[in-house]
């Protein structure tokens, strides 16, 4: 091996790397990562290192599937082309480095894979104001009804219920296209929070999973909410006037039929106890 | 067959929007990626849903693989480990199921140790032959950090190392097979390893 390889990182890089790789970093490392490591090269260099390793064990050792997963990832495969993951997430306000001379890299495989810690770190550093140009969500929410099929698009109105984040008067509508899996809430009347004291989540309610996982919630809206529904994204109110928000639906939805916005710990959960449940977009 | 008549990457196809290049790569990946996320998932439908989130993920991502790079079995664990570590982050980290009789209790490394019918030619192969280079306790430590996703703390309560030591013999040893996986490449690809 070169003396070029064995030195690559400092001693401190190869330290947070390590850590970053094997999800140990906490916040403090990662503001330290975003750092010393602006082109992700050493993050990238040893989660590749973290893959191979974990994948060969996996080759060697492999844990039986439960019998149906295959089908219902066959099930998920969109029908329609895939969109690339949007926005691209930058790693540094500086332009993305140029492929090192004669040679391939790790980095947008880590982009790829880290879409998730980068934004963790973007949220930690500074953001620069976005450009005049960048359209608005309502804008973009305008786009999306122009453009997709009408019949593709379910339009919802919010139904609010007594949960204490309800302070006024609420409106606005849920829109969400099938084809595209894409939509956009627009909410008015919903408390402010504090991102670090609570935020709120989306549930997606798609017909084909199976009913009956929760059964506290009986047989309101014919079982539909006993269901273990599609995590569609956590977001803020920064406005009790209104707001428009993106829906990130963290799996294919095959047919959304309800949507219920939940009020969940900072960063949201992976499974809603449902105690707080301010507004919900059910088929009128 | 030559060369313009090779059928494209698989994840190509699938950036393209090929219907069966999708399906190729579940049945190809699904037992991988169920493989890596069951072991450090305790919950079996918080496993399933994370599966699906990943061939999510990995069908929206496909565009980015580059097949000089390396290995589509890479980038797919690549994505799988990234997407398992904030699943734990986000559901608080619980302890996995090891049992340690000892600091060098016998690890799925050590097993195929004597296998020497193990393909030194293939991915896991040439990890496997790294890793058997290595110190044991630090091969100990990368395994239940890596492959059982345990915390640096709990490395030291399963072996009895002080902490500072598992920091030390994690960072030091996955530096260490960096460095040697990078000497096995050609000379052209050792960018690879930055």
């Amino acid at each position: 091996m070169s003396d070029h390889q064995r030195h690559d990182f400092s001693e401190e890089l190869i330290d947070l790397s390590a850590d970053y790789a094997t999800g140990q970093a906490d916040a403090d490392q990662l503001n330290e990562l975003a750092r010393m490591d602006p082109d992700a090269s050493a993050r990238a260099a040893f989660d590749a290192v973290a893959a191979e390793i974990d994948a060969a064990y996996a080759e060697l050792d492999p844990v039986d599937m439960p019998e149906g997963l295959e089908d219902r990832l066959f099930a998920a495969i969109p029908s329609q082309p895939i969109k690339a993951a949007s926005p691209e997430l930058k790693l540094t306000d500086a332009p993305e480095p140029a492929p090192s001379s004669g040679g391939v890299s790790w980095v947008p495989w880590f982009v790829a894979a880290a879409s998730v810690a980068i934004a963790a770190i973007a949220i930690l550093r500074p953001q620069p104001a976005p450009p005049a140009q960048t359209p608005s969500m309502a804008q973009l929410r305008d786009q999306l009804i122009e453009q997709v099929e009408p019949a593709s698009l379910l339009r919802y109105s919010w139904t609010p219920t007594q949960d204490p984040a309800v302070v006024g008067e609420v409106g606005g509508e849920l829109i969400w296209d099938e084809a595209t899996d894409q939509g956009y809430m627009t909410i008015s009347g919903l408390e402010v929070n504090d991102p670090s004291e609570f935020q709120y989540q989306l549930w997606i309610f798609d017909a084909t999973r199976p009913l009956g996982e929760l059964p506290q919630h009986g047989d309101a809206f014919g079982g539909l909410l006993t269901q273990r529904p599609i995590d569609g994204g956590v977001f803020d109110i920064t406005d009790t006037g209104e707001v428009v928000i993106p829906i990130d639906a963290k799996l294919m939805v095959q047919q959304g039929v309800a949507f219920a916005v939940t009020v969940e710990r900072p960063g949201g959960v992976v499974v809603s106890d449902r105690s707080r449940v301010p507004l919900l977009a059910i088929p009128g | 067959m030559t060369a313009t008549d090779q059928p494209a990457p698989l994840l190509q196809r699938v950036a393209d929007g090929d219907q069966d290049a999708m399906r190729t790569l579940i049945k190809r990946y699904s037992g991988l990626v169920w493989s890596l996320v069951r072991r450090k998932i305790r919950s079996q439908s918080d496993a399933e849903d994370l599966v699906q989130e990943i061939f999510a993920d990995v069908w929206k991502s496909a565009h980015r693989y580059d097949a000089g790079v390396g290995s589509e079995d890479t980038f797919v664990a690549m994505i799988t480990r990234r997407r398992i570590i904030d699943q734990i982050r986000r559901i608080g980290r619980t302890p996995t199921q090891v049992t340690l009789e000892a600091p060098n209790a016998q690890t799925a490394c050590s097993q195929t140790q004597d296998n020497e019918q193990l393909d030194t030619t293939s991915n896991a192969g040439r990890v496997m032959g790294v890793l058997r280079t290595l110190r044991p306790e630090r091969r100990q430590t990368i395994e239940l950090s890596i492959v059982h996703g345990l915390s640096h703390s709990q490395i030291a309560e399963s072996t009895g190392m002080p902490l500072g030591t598992v920091k030390a013999h994690l960072r030091r040893g996955l530096d260490e097979v960096r460095t040697l996986l990078a000497s096995q490449l050609p000379a052209e690809s050792k960018e690879v390893s930055r």
